[in-house]
Parts: structure tokens; C-alpha cells; sequence
């Protein structure tokens, strides 16, 4: 990574004296030009974390820092830089537009400079958007999409050194969502500024991030670019969170492990009895005479493209994601064939 | 993270600008009706009996009113709510409409219209001429022959008029309430094989208690609390005797009765923040209700649309017509002098208390929303203590303050008898009307708007004149213009505080017609009752603008 202008050290924050941790030990850096998802489930703490950044709420302990410029630091000598002089861009998932400024005078709020110049370069960036017949516009009379856009521009017209994305796609219809993720990430790195995207859709963060950050119970549990993220889950809770995964136990000798599935190859060695996490696309089915492990078909659920497939296995059953098209039928005996290796796990999250 | 834990985020502690102002406006609020407690409890001199003798009349009195007024209008606030929302009533529309206009018409206009009405001289018979059959069959004495129009007056006089007035207070909030019942309720209830009694009895019922009750609570305390009506029509409740004591310069007596009003307010006023906390937790998860299948009356058309018309003959039609006739007889030119004086003095008196009272809400309502909390919570309830004290209490206990025996020269010289403390009345009786219309316009809007503004680079100060003043002007103007309006109306604070010579509509009206003089209370009862429309105009088109 080349230079990390965004460094976040140790960040602690809870609302109440005492209490749990909503934010604990989170730390990343944030490179020049990136976007990072950051991604969990609701309550974890992400929102939290933007609003740390952005100043909206001060840290109990750690360190923000931009570039050179320290952010905010607690507990010893606590710093905290007041929002509006952070230069931090803020998305809201309800947009915050001020009800009673025009679309072009929403965009112009952030702006330093001449009035007239101030005017055009707004003009200039809605333009870029397509928003420009909108200009005149108040905030209420737009769409929802429109209204994300106009946030987006406001929030780019201030020429910030990050941006924070709140949820921005969760109040848009699904159809718009797909459009307005594509048109969002293009602009940010057409503008070329880094941005934290919050979102508690996996898809959404392994398909835009550069690199994902998966929160659980207010701590960061892994960080990296989402094709590791997604196939090497640290734990059973990013494994789970971030795709479909079938968790059972198996007996572990080195690399070697014996259980349902039959003999598996383990991802790094371990001694007993241990859990592992399986992705349904490393199942595939095929005839029983090609396999040491059978199973029954006990329930097929059809889901359009593919069809969930319950397995039992022993006295165990697993739900597995097959193509419609080859999904083997209700009281069918199949072979199961396993590809590549699975994960363990020492501790249960 | 849910939205909503954020917004109220405890960390974040609220501006100290903002508590100091409504800390202080608590203070002001607090420190006479606190002296006034002192006061009436420290006196041993001349002390009356608060509940034997000629007080347990007035006692009787008084909770006779307000036990008569409040079973009226619930009784025909539900049947009204019922028909207008959940029958095939003709008319239904307009009559939903015309059902709140009683509002309209301040109190001791409907008592002066129905003074006006009777009496060997009054409207009917002048509209009908003396030897109208009509009025000869009713009111000729059978034994004696002598041909006599009473005038409505006492107790029935005082419960037609505060029942006629009262009545939207409870109508309103039961009809949002059977408007929030969602019909499939009903419809499971009765699926389960209830009947339509006890589907009534069981499911709608306990869903129309919390907005009945609090209608009824809030109903006996404006009857508890009137004077102007009580005063016009001779009958003798606490407020009478009060201002009786008052005039009598019996101050130690007034003081004490006083604090038995304000007792008696605070402790409808409990009953009513308890009622409406049961309220909001009903609400609570209420999504968009169905509309229930209308009942149709059939026969039943007739008895219900006289019902209605009766409510909206005697609070609306009856006043607006007999104030009109007066003036129309009006013929002595010299009173638009005093009608302009008059006009005058209430204006002087009200648009700074409009403005005052506009300002000061702004810091509460700023807040009870942004910032709620305990210490905030006081801020919020503290003008519905001003609001809900009896006004003629609340005066008294002013005028108390500045004759107190510790209250510095130049105090008592600027303040006693004079426009400003007249003005800081009005502001602390109407906080509340205030503080309302600008809450609701900084609900409407999201807490994230002042972020977004610092993240964009205003300062704290800047947000709040770039953002949030622009967002509540709005609520801040309608705020303004019910502050006035209801000051124009008010009269038992004009009374008592007005600075002597001062001429003011709601007091000439009153003046004039406790002297029976009809003709001359007119234009100023007409003027009142104009304000007290664009009041209720301002009302209704907020609702629906809300909506």
C-alpha cells in the first residue's frame, strides 16, 4: 500500500459508563484513492465507527489520525477536532438534504469561494451527475435515487479528504440499487478520493470494496480484499456472514480430517475433534457408486436459478445449493464429492 | 445500528446557551407560583374555611360543573366520532368540519350569545315580537298570567355554554383514535366469534379509552378553570370567589384559593401525562390502519343528524347570529372610537407576547428534541404548567410577586399594574401553544441535517442559522400566530393584569355584557371571535399539513 492517509489506531467508544464496548480495538488504515466496505450485522458498531471519524461522536480511546494531522486521541491528552473542521465527507442513508435549499443551493453549501464560482463548479458537478435540469429543484420533489445523487454531489462539492457512506443504498428500490451502486463507485474513483462505504449487505461489500472489513459485536474480525475475505474466513462468524456455509464437526489428524463428508483436506493442521466450515459450491453430487459418501434427498426447496437440496448424511442433514437444472430429485440417494480444502476452527464464536 | 439509538446518543451534551434560556423561562414560570404556595400556606390572619360554610356550596358548584360538562361532551363526543368516521352519515365531510368549530368561539362569547338570547328583551323576542304565540304558549305564567322570558343563566346557562365550547376537545382526539383502530382488529375479533357488542366492548373500547379520558382530564380542567363564562352567567364557583377575594383587596384569602386551583390543575394535569404515556405505547405499532366498512344508519339518519346539528347550533351558529344581531342594532357612533381603542390595546398586548413566547419556545423545543433527557423533560413539561394553571390564578400570583414585601422599589414601580408583566403572563399561559407547532417542525426533520452541515464544513453556530432556524421557520411563524390569536381571546388574565385605563377586546366585551348591555359587548365579542377563528383555520390547515 503506498501512502495511508486515514489511520485509525485502537478505537474504543461506548455510550454508557460501564457498559460493553460498542466500538473495541478497531484499527485500519484507509489508502489513498480505496474503497473500503465495512460490513456486519446490525448493532455491531460500524456506524459508530463512521461517526467517530466524522466527529460526530468523541472516541473514549485510540487515535484518528489524517496524513499528518492528528483527528482525534483519548484518553491521554485528548484531542477532538470538531466535525467542521475535519474536512470529512458524510453520506447519510436518509441523505439529510436541507428541506429548504434548492438542489443547487444544497450542492453549494460546502463550497468555499466566490458566490459566481461557486454557482458553476456546483453546476458543473450536477451536470456530471445528470442532475443538471434538477438544479432548480427542492429536495422533496425528487426521487429517491435522485435524491442519493444530490447528497453524493453535495457531499463531493466540498472537495473532502475521505467520504463515509452511511448505508447509502438501503432506502433505494432493489432496481435502482444496482444502477446507483455502479454510478456511486465510478464517481468516487473517477474523483479519486478514498471513501468507507458502511453496509450491512454481503453482497453489496464483497462486490464494491477493494478491500472488506467484517465487523462483529463491535470488534474488526478480519480486513482484506474480499476474495480472501470470502474464501478464507479467520472465523465460523465472518465464514457465516459473508456466504452460504455448512459448519459440522470432524475428527483432525494434521491436515487430514475424517467426518460426514468423508476425508477432507484441512486448510492448516490440526489435532481432534474440531469444527470446519464448508461453502455449499465446494459440494457437487454425483452418482453413489462414484463416492464413498452417500446421502439422502430429504426436502428440495426451489429458489428459481438454483434449488436448496437437504442431505441427510448419517443422522445428519445439510443444505446444499444446487443448479436447478442437475439438482437431484425428493428421496434420491446421491454420491457427494467435496472440492478443494475447508477451514477449522479452534474456538466456537 | 438503528438510527434512532443514535439520535439520541447521550454523549452528546446539549449547548449551554440553550439550557441557560430555558432554565431561566422554568424559573420565571416557577418563582411566582412558588411565592404564591408560600404565601397562602404562611397567612393565619382572616383565614376563611376552604371547605365549610358558603365555600361548600361553591365547592358543590364548581364539581357539579365540571362532573355535568365532561360526562356531556364525552357522551356526545363518542356518538359524534362514531358517525362522522364510521357511518354513512350524510354530510359526514362537512360535519367533521363544523364539529371542531366550536373551538372557534371563545367561551363567554357563547355565554354572552346566550344571555343575549333570552330576556323580556332579549334576541327572541325581538326576532319574534312580544305577542308571539310561539313565545306566549311557553313562557306565559299559567297563574298569574304575567308574560316573562327567562334568561338563561346559573348552572344551565354555564353548562350549555363551556359544553358547547369543550365539546372538540374530546371529539378530536376520539376521532384520530377511531381513525387509528385498524379494521382487520375488528374483523379477527369477530372472526373469533365474538359478537358485535362485545367486539365493541372489548377490542374498540380499550382503544378509545386513553384518547377519551385524556379529552374528559383535559375538559374538566378548562371548566375548572373558567371564569369568564361563570362570571356572565352568576353562578358561584372557586374562580368567582377568587376574583371576588381579589377585588375585595382580601389578597390572603385569593392566595389560598388559588393554590387549591392550582392543586386541583396540577393534579388533572398528572393524571393526564400518565394517560397519554399509556397512549403512545398504544400507538406504538400501529401501521397504516384499514378503513372500516361504514355503518349504515338507515332510519337512524335523522336522530343522528340532529345530534350533530345540535352540537354545531349551540357553539357555532347560535353565537355567531345573536353576536351579529347586537351588532347589527348597534347604533351610537361613538364607540369605533373606543372599538379602535380597544383593537389597539389588545394588539400592543399580544404581538409581543407572540413574538416573546415564539422565542422562548425555541430553545425548549430544540431540546425536548435533539437532546432528551431528564433535566429536559422538566424544560418540556414546565409550559404545560403554565398552560394548565388557572389563568386567574396565575395572575393573581404576578400581582402577589410584586406586592411582596421584599420585592425592591423600582421592581414593583416598573412591573405592577403595567403592559410588560401583562405581556410575561400571556407568554408563560401560552408557552405551550408554541412550543408545539416548532417541536413538530423540528420532528419532521432529521437530526442529521446539522451533521451534515458540520461535515460540510459549518461551524456549530453557523448549522444553527443556515440550517436549523431556516428548517423551523415555519413552525416558528405558526407558533407566533396561535400565541397572538389566543391573546387576544384571553380574559381572565386581561382582567386582572391589564394596566388600569387599558382597553382591550376580550375585557369590553366582557364589561359590557356583565352589565347586560348586549348591543355594546358586540363588536368586540364579534372582533374576539374572529381571532379565535383564524385560530382554529390555523389549526385545522396545520393538521392537514402535517398529514
Amino acid at each position: 500500500m503506498t501512502a495511508c492517509p486515514l489511520q485509525i489506531r485502537q478505537l474504543h467508544k461506548r455510550f454508557v459508563r460501564d457498559a460493553a464496548w460498542v466500538v473495541e480495538d478497531v484499527s485500519f488504515d484507509l489508502a489513498e484513492g480505496e474503497l473500503l466496505t465495512l460490513v456486519g450485522p446490525s448493532g455491531c458498531g460500524k456506524t459508530t465507527i463512521l461517526r467517530l471519524i466524522a466527529g460526530f461522536e468523541r472516541i473514549d480511546a485510540g487515535e484518528i489520525r489524517f496524513g499528518e494531522d492528528l483527528l482525534a486521541a483519548a484518553p491521554q491528552q485528548p484531542v477532538h477536532i470538531p466535525p467542521h473542521r475535519r474536512n470529512i465527507g458524510v453520506v447519510f442513508q436518509d441523505y439529510a438534504l436541507f428541506p429548504h435549499l434548492s438542489v443547487l443551493s444544497n450542492v453549494m453549501f460546502g463550497m468555499r469561494g466566490r458566490r459566481r464560482s461557486r454557482r458553476d463548479r456546483a453546476l458543473d458537478l450536477l451536470a456530471m451527475l445528470g442532475l443538471r435540469d434538477l438544479a432548480r429543484r427542492q429536495p422533496h420533489t425528487l426521487s429517491g435515487g435522485q435524491q442519493q445523487r444530490v447528497a453524493l454531489a453535495r457531499t463531493l462539492a466540498a472537495a473532502p479528504r475521505v467520504v463515509l457512506l452511511d448505508e447509502p443504498f438501503s432506502n433505494l428500490d432493489a432496481s435502482l440499487r444496482e444502477t446507483a451502486r455502479r454510478d456511486v463507485c465510478q464517481l468516487l474513483a473517477d474523483q479519486g478520493v478514498a471513501a468507507i462505504l458502511v453496509t450491512h449487505d454481503r453482497e453489496e461489500a464483497l462486490s464494491l470494496g477493494r478491500r472488506v472489513a467484517v465487523m462483529h459485536r463491535g470488534r474488526l474480525v478480519q480486513i482484506g480484499p474480499p476474495e480472501e475475505v470470502y474464501s478464507q474466513p479467520v472465523n465460523a462468524f465472518v465464514a457465516r456472514f459473508l456466504g452460504a456455509a455448512i459448519r459440522f464437526q470432524v475428527r483432525a489428524a494434521g491436515t487430514i480430517a475424517d467426518g460426514p463428508f468423508g476425508r477432507l483436506l484441512l486448510r492448516r493442521p490440526v489435532q481432534g475433534v474440531t469444527d470446519v466450515v464448508l461453502r455449499p459450491e465446494q459440494v457437487t453430487f454425483v452418482s453413489p457408486q462414484d463416492s464413498d459418501v452417500t446421502g439422502l434427498i430429504v426436502r428440495r426447496e426451489f429458489r428459481g436459478p438454483v434449488q436448496t437440496v437437504t442431505v441427510r448424511i448419517g443422522q445428519q442433514t445439510f443444505p446444499i445449493v444446487s443448479d436447478s437444472r442437475t439438482a437431484p430429485a425428493l428421496g434420491e440417494t446421491v454420491g457427494i464429492q467435496v472440492s478443494g480444502d475447508v477451514l477449522p476452527f479452534e474456538e466456537s464464536p | 445500528m438503528g438510527a434512532g439509538a443514535i439520535a439520541v446518543s447521550p454523549s452528546r451534551r446539549p449547548p449551554w446557551l440553550l439550557i441557560t434560556l430555558a432554565l431561566l423561562t422554568s424559573l420565571v414560570m416557577a418563582v411566582p407560583i412558588g411565592y404564591l404556595v408560600y404565601y397562602a400556606l404562611s397567612m393565619t390572619d382572616d383565614v376563611e374555611p376552604l371547605w365549610s360554610g358558603p365555600m361548600r356550596i361553591r365547592w358543590w358548584n364548581t364539581l357539579l360543573l365540571m362532573a355535568a360538562v365532561t360526562t356531556t361532551v364525552a357522551g356526545l363526543g363518542i356518538v359524534a366520532s362514531w358517525l362522522t368516521v364510521r357511518t354513512n352519515l350524510w354530510g359526514r365531510r362537512l360535519l367533521a368540519v363544523l364539529l371542531v368549530c366550536p373551538l372557534a368561539v371563545p367561551p363567554y362569547v357563547t355565554a354572552y350569545s346566550l344571555l343575549g338570547l333570552g330576556g323580556d328583551d332579549g334576541l327572541l323576542v325581538r326576532l319574534l315580537g312580544a305577542d308571539s304565540s310561539l313565545l306566549r304558549f311557553w313562557f306565559v305564567d299559567a297563574q298569574t298570567g304575567r308574560f316573562h322570558v327567562p334568561r338563561l343563566g346559573g348552572y344551565l346557562g354555564s353548562w350549555l355554554a363551556l359544553s358547547a365550547y369543550n365539546f372538540p376537545y374530546v371529539y378530536l382526539p376520539l376521532r384520530a383514535a377511531w381513525h387509528a383502530i385498524d379494521a382487520s382488529q375488528e374483523e379477527a375479533a369477530s372472526s373469533l366469534g365474538r359478537s358485535r357488542a362485545a367486539v365493541a366492548v372489548w377490542v374498540v373500547g380499550p382503544q378509545l379509552l386513553p384518547a377519551l379520558l385524556a379529552g374528559m382530564l383535559l375538559v374538566a380542567l378548562h371548566v375548572m378553570a373558567d371564569f369568564g363564562v361563570v362570571s356572565l352567567m352568576r353562578y358561584e364557583t372557586l374562580s368567582t370567589t377568587l376574583y371576588a377575594r381579589y377585588n375585595s383587596f382580601d389578597t390572603g384569602n385569593a392566595a389560598r384559593l388559588a393554590l387549591v386551583m392550582i392543586s386541583f390543575a396540577l393534579l388533572l394535569l398528572m393524571g393526564e401525562w400518565l394517560l397519554l404515556k399509556r397512549l403512545r405505547l398504544d400507538r406504538a405499532g400501529v401501521g397504516t390502519a384499514r378503513i372500516a366498512r361504514r355503518t349504515d344508519l338507515g332510519i337512524w339518519q335523522f336522530p343522528a343528524l340532529f345530534t350533530c346539528c345540535l352540537v354545531v347550533v349551540m357553539g357555532v351558529i347560535l353565537p355567531v347570529v345573536t353576536t351579529g344581531y347586537w351588532m347589527s342594532t348597534l347604533s351610537d357612533p361613538t364607540i369605533w372610537t373606543s372599538i379602535r381603542k380597544a383593537l389597539w390595546g389588545s394588539v400592543v398586548a399580544s404581538l409581543p407576547a407572540a413574538v416573546g413566547a415564539s422565542i422562548l419556545a425555541i430553545p425548549i423545543a430544540l431540546l425536548s428534541v435533539r437532546y432528551p433527557g431528564r433535566l429536559t423533560a422538566i424544560f418540556e413539561r414546565a409550559p404545560l404548567v403554565g398552560y394548565s394553571v388557572p389563568a386567574l390564578a396565575l395572575g393573581l400570583s404576578f400581582i402577589m410577586l410584586c406586592l411582596a414585601p421584599w420585592m425592591p422599589e423600582l421592581i414593583f414601580e416598573t412591573f405592577y399594574q403595567s403592559l410588560p408583566l401583562l405581556v410575561l403572563a400571556y407568554i408563560l399561559h401560552f408557552l405551550a401553544e408554541a412550543v408545539g407547532p416548532i417541536r413538530s417542525s423540528l420532528r419532521l426533520t432529521s437530526p442529521r441535517l446539522e451533521e451534515a452541515a458540520w461535515s460540510l464544513g459549518a461551524s456549530p453556530w453557523g448549522a444553527v442559522f443556515r440550517v436549523t432556524l431556516p428548517i423551523m421557520r415555519h413552525g416558528i411563524l405558526v407558533a407566533a400566530a396561535f400565541v397572538f390569536l389566543s391573546c387576544m381571546k384571553e380574559l381572565p388574565l386581561t382582567i386582572l393584569l391589564a394596566p388600569v385605563g387599558m382597553e382591550t377586546l376580550a375585557r369590553n366585551a366582557w364589561d359590557h355584557a356583565e352589565n347586560a348591555e348586549f348591543a355594546r359587548a358586540a363588536p368586540y365579542a364579534l372582533i374576539t371571535l374572529c381571532a379565535s377563528a383564524g385560530f382554529v383555520g390555523l389549526l385545522l390547515f396545520e393538521r392537514r399539513h402535517e398529514s
